[in-house]
């Protein structure tokens, strides 16, 4: 090999070679497509970051990578664009189709893309083909209605809440659960919800605060540009909410759109004061419910006590009248046979003393003291015989005879005739 | 009769019926001279005796009847 054969450049010759060929070969702005990472602002207002080309395999270095450098007056241009397309801004991730020249730098070697204008309309573009590719797998994989199918517990009260803990949107959260007046418990996971790793950061909120078993699980933040919401549509964050058994209620703060997580949520509001109005709609609820069931129970005990309370009025009074009339007809019963003892009883008596009068006067006749008082008398042998018939005594035989106040004692001097 | 005399019950033992009883006995043989005149004496006593048990309880009984009847008047 003849090494003269080959030109000899000095660096410098070679730099100055290259940017005069690249301004050659790409004489004019052009479009190119790509990813953008490792987005920086520095301090005098430029952006630099990596427009990438991701590699078909996860995890992999970029298939293509060029530096791209936005000077801060064209900043000021691209950013308004984007606002006004979609509320975008300049983030990571964000898949851009920018105008921009190539340019070489000689002092430090650098090919770098000088952006100039941005399209909007293919991040958006983009944005949405990448929404609605993750929505049919969602709904292919039955995850898009699993979370709006669990259960909200009658009184949620125990509240999960994942957010950037001390932004408008939880203070308006948390001002409008407190207002309730319900005894909310909220359990707080504080994750950024915008930027590098935010996914991440609500995916482990969202993971841990399960662990702790809530009645519900919120997911909040405050409205935003289209590009910084895109954190909702990522896959990650979808799938955990899918697959969480808890119902996930999400207050994002979308104006226009629903993001993928909003989908796949139990219950998902417009803001964080709706999302948090809504809790407290479901325990108002219940509380009513309950008001309602504990009127309809003192209603009900009232009819039946008032109905027992008449009956027992009725029966009371039933009762007095019987034993009224019971008493009055017992009384005049006792009365009756009082007046019949009283006057019979007497009666009674009277028959039986006249009864024992009569028999104590025939008594009376047939005392021997009153028969010999009358001038009858009693005649006895002197063995006592009683002497009743005139055979039963001789001649000369001594008879003693009973008068009324002592005896006589005589001789039997004839028999006499017989009558 | 004078062979169950020695045991008669004791006159004061008697219900004022069994009194009565024993007392119209005692009379109708009296009356129809049956008793022989020793026994007399003794029957007449005993119808005496029988004849003032009667008349006791007839007293007692007045008196609280008057009691029951004026317990009636006082209700």
């Amino acid at each position: 090999m003849d090494i003269n054969e080959f030109s000899v450049f000095s660096i410098s010759e070679l730099s100055t070679l290259l940017k005069e060929g690249l301004e050659t070969l790409f004489p004019e702005q052009f479009w190119v497509e790509g990813q953008i990472s490792n987005l920086k602002t520095s301090r005098p207002g430029h952006c630099y970051f990596d427009l990438v080309e991701p590699n078909d395999e996860p995890g992999r270095a970029p298939a293509a990578l060029l530096n791209v450098a936005l000077w801060r007056g064209k900043r000021n241009q691209v950013e308004k664009v984007l606002s006004e397309s979609g509320n975008l801004t300049l983030s990571d991730d964000l898949h851009v189709r920018i105008l921009a020249r190539v340019d070489f730098y000689p002092p430090s070697g650098r090919l770098q893309l000088i952006m100039d204008q941005i399209d909007p309309s293919f991040t958006l573009g983009q944005l949405a083909v990448e929404r609605e590719r993750l929505l049919k797998q969602l709904f292919d994989e039955g995850l898009l209605e699993k979370n709006g199918l669990l259960q909200v517990p009658d009184v949620p009260l125990r509240v999960g809440l994942v957010t950037s803990v001390g932004s408008a949107a939880h203070a308006d959260f948390i001002t409008e659960i407190s207002n309730s007046g319900f005894g909310f418990t909220v359990l707080e996971y504080d994750s950024r919800v915008q930027g590098e790793n935010a996914a991440a950061e609500i995916v482990l909120g969202l993971e841990v605060l399960s662990s702790h078993r809530p009645d519900v699980i919120v997911l909040i933040r405050g409205g935003g540009s289209t590009a910084d919401l895109s954190i909702f549509d990522s896959e990650i964050v979808a799938r955990t909410i899918a697959e969480l058994n808890l119902p996930v209620f999400t207050g994002i703060g979308h104006e226009i759109d629903r993001s993928v997580a909003d989908e796949v949520a139990h219950s998902s509001f417009k803001t964080p004061t709706a999302c948090a109005n809504a809790l407290v709609n479901y325990v108002k609820d219940f509380s009513d419910k309950v008001s309602r069931l504990s009127d309809t129970i003192f209603e009900r005990a009232k009819s039946v006590i008032d109905t027992e309370t008449r009956f027992q009025n009725e029966t009371r009074s039933k009762l007095t009248k019987i034993v009224s009339t019971t008493f009055t007809r017992t009384e005049n019963a006792f009365n009756d046979l009082a007046r019949r003892v009283s006057l019979t009883a007497p009666k009674q008596l009277n028959y039986q003393n006249n009864r024992l009068v009569e028999l104590e006067r025939r008594l009376r006749v047939l005392d021997p003291v009153n028969v010999l008082a009358r001038g009858w008398s009693i005649t006895r042998r002197s063995d006592g015989q009683l002497i009743t018939k005139k055979e039963q005594v001789k001649k000369g035989e001594i008879l003693i005879t009973a008068v009324s106040n002592g005896t006589v004692v005589s001789t039997v001097s004839d028999q006499g005739e017989t009558s | 009769m004078t062979s169950t005399e020695k045991n008669l019950p004791s006159v004061s033992d008697l219900s004022y019926e069994d009194a009565l009883a024993e007392l119209q006995t005692i009379l109708s043989a009296l009356e129809e001279e049956t008793v022989d005149v020793d026994l007399l004496a003794s029957q007449v006593a005993r119808a005496d005796e029988l004849i003032h048990h009667c008349r006791d309880r007839i007293d007692v009984a007045r008196i609280q009847v008057e009691r029951v009847v004026e317990s009636f008047e006082q209700e």
